[in-house]
C-alpha cells in the first residue's frame, strides 16, 4: 500500500511538473544585465598592460634615442640577432635602418603574442 | 550551441557574452521558479525571487568553482532567497488564488473536452501540493522532479538528511490527503 501511495505521489508530482514565469521574465533580467556596470575583475590585469606598455615604450625610445653606431656587433642586441641568424635581404628593410627593423621585429612578436597570452589567461580565469 | 554545457555557458558568460547568459536563463529559469513559488505562494514574490537570483548568480559566476554542480549552487540560492523572505512575511500573508496555480499546458493534440479535464486535472494536483508546508513541496519538488538524492536535498536546503526524510515522509502523506480531500469536493 505504501508502495502504491508513493508511486501515486510521483505520478502526480510529475504530472504537475514545474511552474512557469511569465514569459518576459528572462528580457526583464536581460534588461537589467545590459544596464548594470558589471564588475568583472579585468581579464587581463592591469599590471600587464602597464609592463607591456613600458616595455613598448622603451624599445622604441631605446632605438630612437641610441645612434645606429653605438650598437656595435658586440652588445646584447646584436649578440641575440646572431643567434637566431636573422639576416635581413628584404628589399625594404634593406634600405632602412636596421634598427628600425629590429624595432618592427619586436613589435610584431609583441602583436603575434597578445593574442596567445589573452587566450591563455581566459582558460586560466575560467578553469 | 545549443548543446552546450552549463560550464561552457558560464566560461562564455564571464568573457562577456550575454546571449549565453540568456541561454541559462532558459534552462534553470523555469526550476528556479518553481522552488520560490512553492515556498512563496505567490507568483509576484517567486518571479522576483527568480530575477534576484538571476543577477546574484551573474555577479557571482566568476567566484563558481567550475568543478562543483551548477544546479546545487542555483538551487541553493533560490532556497536560501525564498526562505529569506518567506520568514519575512506574516503567517496570514500567504494565500493563493486560483489565478495564480492555474495551469497552461501544451494539449493540442487533446480534444477540447479531455483538454479541459486534463487541465482540471493538474490544477487540482497543483493546489495540493500548493497546501503543503513550504519544504515539503521543495523537496518533494527536488525528489521527484529533478531526482536529486537526499545528501544532494539536504545540501541545497541546509536540512539535516533525517529531517529531509521526515519532510519527505510528510509531503506525501499530506499531498495524499490534501488529493483524497479535493476529490471529496469535486
Amino acid at each position: 500500500m505504501k508502495n502504491k501511495n508513493a508511486d501515486l505521489i510521483q505520478t502526480w508530482m510529475l504530472e504537475a511538473g514545474t511552474d512557469r514565469p511569465s514569459k518576459n521574465l528572462k528580457y526583464q533580467i536581460l534588461e537589467k544585465i545590459e544596464n548594470k556596470s558589471v564588475g568583472y575583475r579585468p581579464v587581463i590585469p592591469p599590471l600587464f598592460w602597464k609592463i607591456t606598455g613600458i616595455g613598448l615604450l622603451g624599445t622604441f625610445l631605446y632605438f630612437l634615442l641610441t645612434p645606429a653606431k653605438a650598437i656595435s656587433p658586440s652588445s646584447w642586441l646584436m649578440k641575440y640577432s646572431h643567434f637566431f641568424k636573422i639576416d635581413f635581404n628584404f628589399i625594404l628593410i634593406n634600405n632602412t635602418s636596421p634598427l628600425w627593423a629590429y624595432a618592427l621585429l619586436i613589435f610584431s612578436i609583441y602583436v603575434y603574442l597578445f593574442p596567445i597570452v589573452i587566450r591563455w589567461w581566459n582558460n586560466r580565469l575560467a578553469s | 550551441m545549443g548543446d552546450d554545457s552549463d560550464v561552457s555557458l558560464i566560461k562564455k558568460i564571464i568573457r562577456g557574452n550575454n546571449q549565453a547568459f540568456g541561454m541559462l536563463i532558459d534552462r534553470h529559469q523555469d526550476f528556479v521558479y518553481t522552488i520560490a513559488f512553492r515556498i512563496l505562494k505567490s507568483k509576484e514574490d517567486a518571479e522576483e525571487i527568480t530575477q534576484d537570483v538571476f543577477l546574484k548568480i551573474y555577479d557571482a559566476l566568476p567566484t563558481f568553482k567550475m568543478e562543483s554542480k551548477f544546479t546545487t549552487w542555483i538551487y541553493t540560492i533560490t532556497y536560501r532567497a525564498a526562505i529569506s523572505k518567506w520568514r519575512k512575511q506574516p503567517e496570514d500573508s500567504i494565500s493563493i488564488s486560483d489565478a495564480e496555480i492555474e495551469y497552461t499546458m501544451d494539449t493540442q493534440s487533446l480534444n477540447p473536452l479531455s483538454q479541459l479535464e486534463e487541465e482540471d486535472r493538474i490544477n487540482q494536483i497543483r493546489a495540493g501540493i500548493n497546501e503543503l508546508g513550504s519544504n515539503e513541496a521543495v523537496v518533494l519538488s527536488l525528489y521527484y522532479l529533478k531526482e536529486l538524492k537526499i545528501k544532494e536535498i539536504a545540501e541545497i536546503t541546509g536540512i539535516s538528511e533525517s529531517n529531509i526524510k521526515v519532510h519527505l515522509h510528510r509531503g506525501r502523506k499530506n499531498l495524499y490527503h490534501a488529493m483524497q480531500h479535493q476529490k471529496q469536493l469535486s
